[in-house]
């Protein structure tokens, strides 16, 4: 091999390189707006049911709001994506890794608010389990920042400044960043529904 | 100099195979038509790198049926990374060297 041989080369090694790098566009907007949507519903529903007085209801509302809406919603809006992606002759890889962090944020968050709700702290600190969670979700956006997309570096700046919000404002604002994670989500799937149309994938 | 160059991967150290594992090495697994499209290389050329990178262990390739098309998608393996790493490597020494 000749010196500009080499050369050459080594410039197309460089565009391998830049091709390694990662994406800043999600084309899983509509699932992060979805959930998002529906995670906001549940706390709009939560806050009604608690102000009219209907407390032994609200535990329910989550649950069949997620289980019976979000997750079959975001599987058809997963395998339309997927398929459309697919169509363009591209198969997307699985996210291991995006997958392990968030079962590592659920189960820290879930043994949380196991060992609070156990011990009884919860009974005079409810808003305890709104700061745990907001906080765990402020450093999965984080990760999803750097390992999926641009937006979601603006959701972990939302979600830290509604923790701090909360703190300056007192007690009478301790339900706002629970409210945020609906909320952040939301702006996420916002942004990357922008990023994805400013920068369509390639054919 | 001229043992580095010796010890070049010739699987690899082609124009259209090093552009078929650099298309890949993001992780996706790509079709015969995005590779032949994005990559530039005729029908038969591109399927004898393929064939070749297959040989090598490099990549792998799985069939799948889609409204009754036939669909050949091509990904890379470890031993395809490692590979490409190494003559990362080579290439840098061949260019401390040459210094």
């Amino acid at each position: 091999m000749d010196e500009p041989n080499l050369l050459n080369d080594v410039r197309f090694l460089r565009d391998v390189v830049a091709r390694t790098q990662p994406p800043d566009v999600n084309p899983y907007w509509s699932v992060t707006l979805s959930w998002g949507c529906i995670i906001t519903l549940g706390y709009a529903v939560c806050a009604l049911l608690g102000i009219s007085g209907k407390l032994t209801v609200i535990p329910w509302v989550m649950p069949i709001l997620i289980f019976l809406i979000a997750l079959p919603l975001s599987s058809y809006l997963r395998r339309k994506v997927r398929r459309n992606i697919e169509e363009r002759g591209v198969r997307p890889r699985s996210r291991k890794d995006l997958m392990v962090c968030w079962l590592s944020i659920s189960a820290v968050g879930i043994l949380w608010s196991a060992g609070l709700g156990f011990s009884g702290a919860l009974a005079g600190h409810w808003y305890l389990l709104v700061f745990i969670w907001g906080s765990l979700y402020f450093v999965g956006y984080m990760m999803n920042g750097v390992l999926l997309s641009v937006e979601w570096f603006w959701a972990a700046a939302a979600m830290l400044a509604s923790l701090i919000a909360a703190f300056a404002a007192g007690p009478r604002f301790y339900w706002l960043p629970g409210f945020w994670i609906g909320g952040t989500h939301i702006l996420a799937g916002m942004l990357g529904r922008r990023n994805a149309r400013r920068r369509p994938l390639a054919a | 100099m001229k043992n580095l160059v010796l010890d070049l991967d010739d699987a690899v150290l082609s124009r259209p195979r090093l552009s078929i594992l650099a298309a890949l090495v993001g992780g996706d697994s790509l079709d015969f038509t995005f590779l032949q499209k994005n990559l530039g290389i005729s029908d038969g050329n591109l399927g004898t790198h393929l064939r070749k990178l297959e040989a090598e262990k490099y990549i792998r390739s799985k069939k799948v049926f889609v409204n009754r098309k036939p669909k050949t998608w091509f990904q890379i393996t470890s031993e395809g990374r490692n590979a490409l790493a190494r003559l990362f490597r080579q290439l840098e020494e061949m260019l401390a060297e040459s210094k």
